[in-house]
């Protein structure tokens, strides 16, 4: 699990390790690192990356990277590596100070940052030692992935929650407990983001946001930190969410059969659909015209054994041009009898304008009901049939007709 | 016998709104065709009155008694706009349209599902401008509306005959 956090991190963008990521994927460590030793700063450093200016980061780290001994010392090398990014952690979690600990740290944080970005696989086997916050993490980053699968995370709703205030929580691991929604399951992989590759700051902030509002549920997936647990808890917080837990399911069911690293890079392109405000706009468009075609449904006889929305619509066109044909075929046949017109028309139009009750009406069209079945037939238009209302005519009304 | 009649009117606003509904627009297509029928047939001789002309009539009625409807302006515009009116006789070629579509296989079920959409926006009047929700909603009244007609010149005709 830690592997895949940290693996991942390093894969896919390797060459792509900017100042930002690199510094992001420090700070992200560090934050890791220091969780048993003081949660808040790790928050801090988070919400600092995340809400702070860029420069003020970049500046700090590349400083510290530049500093002296470029070696390729191996991270696992030494506690005092460990011990060394603690340190800056420290420091970092006091914005103030961010300019003055470039200094201090020397060699040690020096080959620390140098590490990540000349040999990212050696990071994972050092970050093994860590404790449960980061298992926590590594397994919520499973859960994460699993849950930024969800199609309608928009960048919309990344960047809508940049000011949002943050909460007292444990950072990534609050993300990951996701169930909050689907915003706090793609949180979660954001999570992941910042060690994997350049993200705009505004939509990483607005992702570490709604991580906050995640804060809620994390207790709930504090201690589950095999993947299998999370995925199942998911799963079912998933279903319980949100209306759209069908989707999650499919998509659970998916990542849970691919590999780890599979499913990261998978995820990521998801994502990459999922932050676009199109993609969102179209799944709410798309809801809506099911919605609709629910509604014809009703309308159109025949319709409820079909299922499926190709078929569906097959069926309303031809109804639709069924029902025009019949009144083009009416129509002829009025045109034919127009010359009787004349003398039944008045018939027709007294018991119109004089007295159209209810009654009246629904004598004429139980009439056309039969009628219609009829013309049906002859037509051969309709293979179904049609269910009208029951074929009594008023006795008066045959009188009169 | 009036006050049956009065109290059957006050009946037609009754508790089911469906009904009413319905009875309020055939009675209004009822009363606009069959005078145009009338004047049709008073105006001009017996072979005059060809089929395209009690097709406008028929359908002019149709858009004046759903003028609630987006659908009806565009009829109307339509008629207006065109002496000869758009009948739908090409729907016959549309009706083998729809039957060879199983035929092909659908290689992206999207692409086929909006490819029938696209086809019943050109089945409604008006459906080309309008964007896929409206049009969803508007082929419901418009499919409610096609049925009364057929009903009311079923009744026309049957009291011709």
């Amino acid at each position: 699990m830690e592997n895949e956090l940290f693996m991942n991190a390093g894969v896919p963008h390797p060459s792509e390790m900017t100042s930002l990521s690199s510094s992001s994927a420090m700070l992200n460590w560090a934050s890791m690192e220091t969780q048993p030793v003081d949660p808040s700063l790790t928050r801090d450093c988070f919400f600092w990356e995340k809400s702070t200016e860029q420069s003020i980061l970049d500046s700090a780290l590349s400083s510290l990277v530049s500093s002296p001994t470029p070696s390729n010392s191996n991270f696992s090398g030494g506690g005092g590596d460990n011990f060394a990014i603690r340190e800056l952690i420290g420091k970092l979690g006091n914005i103030g100070e961010v300019y003055g600990t470039p200094a201090s740290n020397g060699n040690g944080s020096g080959s620390c940052y140098a590490t990540p970005m000349s040999s990212p696989p050696p990071i994972p086997m050092s970050l093994k030692r860590m404790t449960t916050p980061i298992a926590e993490i590594s397994g919520d980053s499973g859960f994460a992935e699993r849950a930024a699968r969800y199609s309608c995370f928009g960048s919309r709703s990344f960047n809508g929650r940049v000011n949002s205030p943050f909460p007292t929580n444990k950072g990534p691991a609050a993300a990951t407990v996701g169930t909050n929604g689907k915003l706090s399951r793609v949180s979660s992989t954001s999570a992941l983001k910042p060690l994997a590759s350049p993200i705009p700051a505004g939509e990483s902030s607005g992702e570490f946001s709604r991580k906050r509002k995640a804060k809620s549920k994390e207790n709930s997936l504090s201690t589950a930190s095999p993947s299998p647990n999370l995925s199942k808890e998911v799963k079912e917080k998933e279903d319980s969410d949100s209306k759209r837990s069908r989707k999650s399911e499919e998509d659970e069911e998916k990542t849970k059969s691919l590999d780890p690293y599979k499913d990261f890079i998978h995820v990521r392109a998801r994502r990459g659909q999922a932050t676009d405000s199109h993609s969102l706009a179209e799944r709410v468009r798309r809801e809506k015209i099911s919605e609709r075609m629910k509604l014809l449904q009703d309308l159109v006889p025949g319709c409820n054994k079909v299922t499926g929305k190709a078929l569906m619509l097959d069926e309303i066109i031809n109804y639709v041009q069924s029902l025009q044909q019949q009144v083009e075929f009416l129509s002829m046949k009025l045109s034919s009898v127009n010359t009787r017109l004349d003398f039944n028309m008045e018939a027709l139009v007294s018991k119109n304008y004089s007295a159209f009750s209810e009654d009246d009406l629904r004598s004429i069209i139980h009439m056309g009901f039969v009628q219609q079945n009829q013309i049906r037939d002859s037509n051969q238009v309709q293979s179904h049939n049609y269910q009208g209302p029951s074929n009594q005519v008023p006795s008066h009304m045959k009188a009169e007709v | 016998m009036e006050r049956q009649i009065i109290n059957k009117k006050k009946r037609v606003f009754s508790v089911e709104p469906n009904k009413s509904h319905s009875a309020a627009f055939t009675r209004k297509y009822i009363s606009h065709l069959v005078p145009a029928l009338k004047k049709l047939n008073m105006n001009k001789n017996s072979s005059q009155i060809t089929q395209q002309t009690v097709k406008h009539e028929v359908d002019m009625a149709l858009a004046l008694s759903a003028q609630e409807f987006a659908w009806s302006r565009f009829l109307l515009q339509k008629l207006s706009s065109s002496k000869n009116p758009t009948t739908t006789t090409n729907s016959s070629s549309k009706g083998t349209q729809v039957l060879e579509r199983p035929d092909k296989e659908g290689g992206d079920e999207e692409g086929e599902i909006e490819e029938k959409l696209r086809e019943l926006q050109k089945l409604l009047p008006g459906g080309e401008e309008m964007n896929v929700e409206e049009m969803l909603s508007e082929i419901g009244d418009y499919i409610k509306c096609l049925e009364l007609q057929t009903i009311a010149l079923k009744s026309i005709v049957q009291d011709t005959t």
